[in-house]
């Protein structure tokens, strides 16, 4: 555990001194503006925290994803994987800690979300269960987590995955239902969004801000949770097997 | 002009395309990028249905298409940089011909890339969500569109002007251009809906009067609105060569001076 703890530790110690790994917590507010003047300019005051909630998670999913994916290909790029590698620590408590740590610090979208909502547009979202918003809150981040290790996989794995880095934006925000619901889709692209993880939280947070009871709440937090731990295991085999791979050959440094 | 300025330019130009074809293929840009860009303009679009307003839906839909030109053309603040990253910096001071004309021209590719993003965007998205294309005054669109791509390089390179004395906030500087973009320039809400001194900021930028004279267009408004708008859309964008130009050489200036290019 105690590397678990000293990776997240230097994962935010890292974050603090690169302002491309706070890119997306910067830009939070100013997306908070663009949602909520969209749906005040429409007299939509039922979609508030539609609004308030999207920035919150397009900061989690972009943050934790393309600073969590890099976790392990810069170590490379930087002749820290190998030494890594020799220590008695594994590397999946490092890798985790420091997906902990990225994960952990795009939760501050959330407040300022609601900090941005209360300052430029005076409007102040009440939370109706904040007990299940809470648990959600946590499943979410713990899915987030779970998810964003298929990335710290993939992108060690081949060079392939990082020209699409950018790419993992916009569509999961679509079938994650970030802003609207997945249940507006089409039929194929709902059915689709099922195994995003990111579309039950959504639909979960949301149903927590409002007022009216929330439907089934531990079976939609097993569904995030059941999604996040298969999202950890896919990326803890893809990591093992090319530490396998790249063991038996001693090419580590040319992955 | 001369001849030789020309052909630094032309060659810088080419510098950048050949940057941009080392960053993607045909397949993995139409199925990386352009699948982020319609997923973008898609997103978005989807609001409106939310709203359960098609108005909205298709003004939001065009807007966006116009972001995402303004967003790719934003990334003459990281090409910029990679110049300095190269370590041909002090060579191009050191060289006969101003280092200026190799820092406008080398992000240029952006310009194409970002006329068809928007377009293949407005093509493909536009349709999905029956945005209604007035024939022939939908012609006008594109030739506006790239007016409003070329005018916007002027801001692209002020921002790249400005990454290039801190190199480490390049990615910085362009989403939270595009991103205030998006959230003033009258891309998902009309600007009057903000306050004036934020109006201001916005009619300062081209991509706020090129978005207007596209609208224009295809609300099928008069002639003169629409060259209006496009006039105002063009004089920004001069405007903002002009400021792009200043900083640049301020920047060489002062680096010749202290000797802080490679450390500034």
């Amino acid at each position: 555990m105690s590397a678990f703890w000293a990776a997240l530790r230097f994962q935010l110690q890292l974050m603090r001194s690169n302002p491309d790994y706070l890119l997306d917590i910067a830009t939070a507010p100013v997306y908070t503006v663009i949602f909520l003047s969209i749906v005040k300019h429409a007299d939509r005051p039922d979609l508030i925290a539609h609004a308030v909630l999207a920035p919150a998670l397009i900061t989690l999913w972009w943050q934790s994803l393309m600073a969590s994916g890099e976790v392990i290909d810069t170590d490379r790029y930087y002749g820290v994987l190998e030494p890594l590698l020799a220590t008695p620590s594994s590397l999946h408590s490092i890798v985790l800690g420091r997906i902990a740590g990225v994960t952990l610090l795009s939760l501050v979208a959330f407040a300022e979300s609601w900090l941005t909502a209360r300052v430029l547009f005076g409007i102040t979202v009440q939370i109706s269960h904040p007990g299940w918003f809470a648990i959600a809150l946590i499943a979410t981040t713990a899915a987030m987590a779970g998810t964003s290790t298929i990335m710290a996989g993939l992108f060690v794995r081949t060079r392939t995955a990082r020209t699409f880095q950018n790419s993992l934006s916009y569509p999961f925000f679509v079938l994650g239902g970030v802003m609207v619901p997945v249940a507006l889709l089409p039929d194929w692209a709902e059915t689709l969004s099922r195994v995003v993880f990111l579309s039950w939280s959504a639909d979960l947070l949301r149903d927590s801000l409002a007022a009216a009871p929330v439907e089934n709440p531990i079976g939609r937090v097993m569904i995030v949770l059941t999604l996040g731990i298969v999202g950890a295991a896919l990326g803890k085999k893809l990591i093992d097997e090319l530490l396998e791979r790249v063991r038996g050959l001693g090419t580590l440094s040319q992955v | 002009m001369t001849v030789k300025t020309l052909q630094v330019l032309r060659y810088s130009i080419i510098n950048g395309f050949q940057d941009a074809a080392a960053m993607f293929t045909p397949k993995t840009y139409l199925t990386g990028w352009l699948l982020r860009v319609l997923s973008q303009v898609t997103f978005f679009a989807l609001i409106g249905s939310l709203l359960g307003s098609e108005e909205t839906t298709h003004f939001l839909l065009v807007g966006n298409v116009v972001a995402v030109g303004a967003m790719v053309v934003h990334s003459v603040s990281a090409s910029t940089v990679w110049e300095r990253w190269a370590g041909t910096l002090p060579l191009l001071f050191a060289a006969p011909s101003r280092p200026l004309i190799v820092l406008m021209g080398r992000s240029f590719n952006w310009v194409p890339d970002a006329m068809f993003s928007a377009t293949g965007a407005l093509l493909i998205v536009g349709p999905i969500f029956g945005l209604p294309m007035p024939w022939p005054e939908v012609l006008w669109v594109l030739p506006l569109l790239l007016a409003t791509i070329i005018a916007t390089y002027g801001f692209g390179l002020f921002l790249g002007s400005m990454s290039i004395r801190a190199p480490e906030s390049r990615n910085f500087i362009s989403r939270v251009a595009t991103t205030v973009t998006m959230a003033i320039c009258g891309v998902n809400v009309p600007v009057d809906f903000f306050p004036g001194a934020v109006q201001a900021v916005a009619y300062s930028l081209p991509v706020t009067h090129g978005l207007l004279a596209i609208r224009s267009v295809l609300d099928v408004s008069s002639a003169s609105v629409v060259l209006a708008h496009l006039s105002a859309a063009l004089l920004t964008g001069a405007g903002w060569y002009a400021v792009a130009i200043i900083s640049f050489s301020l920047f060489e200036a002062r680096s010749r001076t202290t000797g802080s290019l490679e450390f500034g």
